[in-house]
């Protein structure tokens, strides 16, 4: 058993239309266990220092979620890259634990041979699969069951449905982001998962 | 606590391996530090409030979901009376 004691889960997943169901999943279900989703949509695109804030978003999260489920399908190596970084706090000595995802057995065994002998996590490509995935890895106490988390991010997705509509057709701007961490905090809250 | 796992538990077909340390013990943050963390603005707390309100229970005004804080009050997002001569 590993103790982070960071509250923060960096979120390194593709950003794409079809994602979306999971990427609320992920962060429905993380605030459900009381932790802060943080991801690089809370980083500006364009400027300097981008790489450095994106190092320091990474730096004080306790762990991050890496879903290279898109693997092969994608010209950018963003993804890889924070891979990457994750991994040079883990094998420093830092206290951070990298999660990878993935969708297919022994796929990662092909496309990334470096980290042979880590197994991903794999949630076949379903919601459901990718709330068992959390539920087995994190422990809190007291924990909500799957079941109960499972339902908590049906209502997030329904509730991220509604903030695409809202904020430009995408979930992946940074007003949706932080409206849908809303949606979830108040969510958690109201069944009793989280604190005020 | 969620079911605990060894490294040849399964989801489906295939073997699990979480992790080297095994489970990561997590320590709780409350709502307000989650929204504080990531930045969250009361108007998007306001909007979030009522999202879940419509989420949970349909049958709720939808125009007090789907139109944004500042809108809300608008007079635009007011629902207009059918007029008798469009009857």
């Amino acid at each position: 058993m590993s103790e982070t004691g960071s509250k923060s889960v960096f979120l390194n997943v593709p950003y794409d239309s079809a994602y979306e169901a999971l990427f609320a999943t992920l962060v429905g279900t993380l605030v459900s266990l009381g932790q802060t989703p943080r991801c690089v949509l809370e980083v500006r695109e364009t400027g300097q220092g981008r790489l450095e804030r994106i190092y320091e978003l990474l730096k004080s999260c306790g762990v991050s979620i890496h879903d290279l489920s898109r693997a092969g399908r994608t010209a950018r190596f963003n993804m890889p890259f924070e891979l990457g970084l994750a991994c040079s706090f883990a094998l420093a000595g830092k206290p951070h634990e990298v999660l990878v995802f993935d969708t297919i057995p022994y796929r990662l065994d092909r496309t990334l041979s470096d980290y042979k002998g880590r197994d991903p996590l794999l949630y076949h490509g379903r919601v459901d699969g990718l709330v068992d995935c959390l539920a087995d890895v994190f422990q809190t106490s007291p924990g909500p069951s799957p079941d109960v988390l499972k339902e908590e991010a049906r209502i997030i997705r329904k509730s991220a449905r509604e903030i695409v509509k809202k904020y430009g057709g995408s979930l992946f701007r940074p007003a949706a982001f932080r409206a849908l961490v809303a949606a979830s905090t108040r969510q958690a809250r109201g069944s009793g998962l989280i604190q005020e | 606590m969620s079911k605990s796992i060894s490294p040849s538990a399964t989801v489906g077909e295939d073997r699990v391996y979480p992790l080297r340390t095994g489970k990561i013990r997590l320590t709780k943050a409350t709502a307000s530090e989650i929204n504080r963390a990531v930045g969250v603005r009361p108007s998007e707390a306001r909007f979030a409030e009522r999202l879940i309100r419509f989420v949970i229970n349909p049958d709720a005004d939808k125009s007090q979901v789907s139109a944004s804080p500042k809108t809300a009050t608008d007079k635009s997002a007011v629902k207009k009376k059918p007029s008798p001569s469009s009857k």
